[in-house]
């Protein structure tokens, strides 16, 4: 209270503030502060771009569905038509096993028209071993279901024959190629 | 131009800080230069005010002070009108200031830490670090031989690590075949051992995981020289308690 409040009795009004302005927008500042703190701290996606682990997820995420899709590529197989099963195997694969694997489709051709075969395989489960950037390690664990013309001739002749099926453990190592990963070796594991 | 040089001011009158006119004590804007006497300079009416009022009746030494000094220079009443409204604006920007440090400085962290947090973490709960990853695949690997092995003669003891390292309704699918086991195993002299080949990572989350394992269990009878091996694949799942790793649940096929 000043003197001259004393002296009329009178009380001092509100104090007044010095710099509207800057107080305003400081004030602003302050909230628009508190709130991001609060959204990144609630919404993690809230912070601009994706985050290390969200980009090991994506990789991961690729990995896995690139492993599935040449197992069950690889499993493949109708003597009919094997040219196209051969070349999708070959799309999705890259050095050694590539190499290795177009080596031996006119055998493996020749083999499955010779036996009639027909097979489909599925994918139980997907475990990452390691990975990197550009290399990664998969552990798939397939089944493959098949007939032959053996089978076939069996079941036309009134023999009931089921399909045989048989559990694959693969050690698969994928590699990235121009942001593609493509099965590079095939190892099984016994 | 004034003749306030020649005269002195009257009680009710002061001189305009932006144009030296004499003006009246009460205005709040110069009739000459126009200007806002109540912006810009500090003062502000309500403190200017007390230069009207009248002595009281018995006035004290610092009223009378406070007078005396308005009607021979009104000119020193500014640095304290100044310094009194300074004392209202300061502190309340530096609190401001300083509160919108910590918010920046605080932020800062939250981001920092959503980008690089102690256990890489997706947004969809997955967990992508290495030393993590592995830790769960060693746990998996580690539980699992305890969990499928035995031999005859230490078969509680056998039991006992087993059952240490599983939880939830394995532990009661174990104990019953564990149970139907045991005679058979006693009887035929039986070991299994179980041999985890590979290990991959199906799914890891902070509290959770999946492993897949290719693992060999080779079953031997005692003095006998066959040997029954078993090729099997099995996705492990896990909990995570208190840093350890308890399987709950065994798909094999």
């Amino acid at each position: 209270m000043s003197k001259a409040d004393i002296m009329t009795g009178q009380s001092p009004g509100p104090a007044r503030v010095r710099h509207p302005v800057v107080v305003a927008v400081l004030a602003f500042l302050a909230l628009l502060l508190a709130a991001a703190c609060v959204a990144a701290l609630i919404w993690p996606t809230a912070v601009p771009g994706k985050s290390r682990a969200e980009k090991a997820t994506d990789r991961d995420l690729a990995v896995q569905v690139a492993a599935t899709a040449v197992t069950k590529a690889f499993l493949d197989v109708d003597y009919k038509d094997m040219d196209k099963r051969i070349d999708t195997v070959l799309n999705l694969s890259t050095g050694t096993f590539r190499t290795e694997y177009e080596g031996a489709s006119v055998n493996l051709k020749a083999l499955a028209q010779q036996s009639g075969t027909v097979s489909s395989g599925s994918v139980r489960s997907v475990g990452i071993g390691d990975i990197d950037d550009d290399t990664a390690v998969v552990y798939v664990a397939a089944d493959r279901r098949a007939t032959d013309a053996e089978t076939e001739k069996k079941r036309k002749a009134g023999q009931t024959v089921a399909d045989d099926v048989k559990g694959y453990r693969y050690q698969l190592t994928m590699s990235l190629v121009n942001g593609k990963w493509l099965l590079s070796d095939l190892k099984f594991i016994v | 131009m004034s003749d306030q040089g020649n005269r002195e001011l009257a009680p009710d009158e002061k001189v305009c800080p932006f144009c030296a006119e004499t003006i009246k004590a009460a205005a709040i804007r110069c009739r000459f230069c126009q200007s806002d006497l109540t912006v810009g300079s500090g003062a502000s009416a309500p403190e200017v005010a007390p230069v009207e009022i009248p002595p009281a009746p018995e006035p004290e030494a610092e009223t009378v002070e406070t007078v005396e000094t308005t009607e021979s220079d009104p000119a020193p009443e500014r640095p304290e009108q100044v310094e009194k409204t300074g004392r209202t604006g300061f502190p309340l920007v530096a609190a401001l200031v300083a509160l919108c440090l910590v918010l920046a400085g605080a932020l800062w962290f939250v981001v920092d830490r959503a980008r690089h947090p102690d256990l890489d973490t997706a947004p969809n709960g997955q967990v992508t670090q290495g030393s993590f990853r592995n830790a769960a695949m060693s746990a998996a690997s580690e539980n699992v031989v305890k969990v499928l092995s035995y031999d005859y003669k230490t078969l509680d003891k056998d039991r006992e690590a087993a059952e240490a390292v599983i939880g939830g309704d394995l532990s009661k699918q174990y104990t019953t075949t564990m149970d139907k086991l045991e005679s058979r195993a006693l009887s035929l002299k039986l070991s299994l051992k179980a041999t985890v080949l590979s290990a991959g990572l199906v799914s890891a989350k902070e509290h959770s995981a999946k492993v897949l394992l290719f693992v060999n269990t080779a079953t031997t009878a005692e003095g006998s020289k066959k040997q029954q091996l078993d090729k099997r694949r099995i996705v492990v799942t896990m909990k995570r308690t208190d840093g350890d790793w308890i399987v709950s649940d065994m798909d094999a096929f």
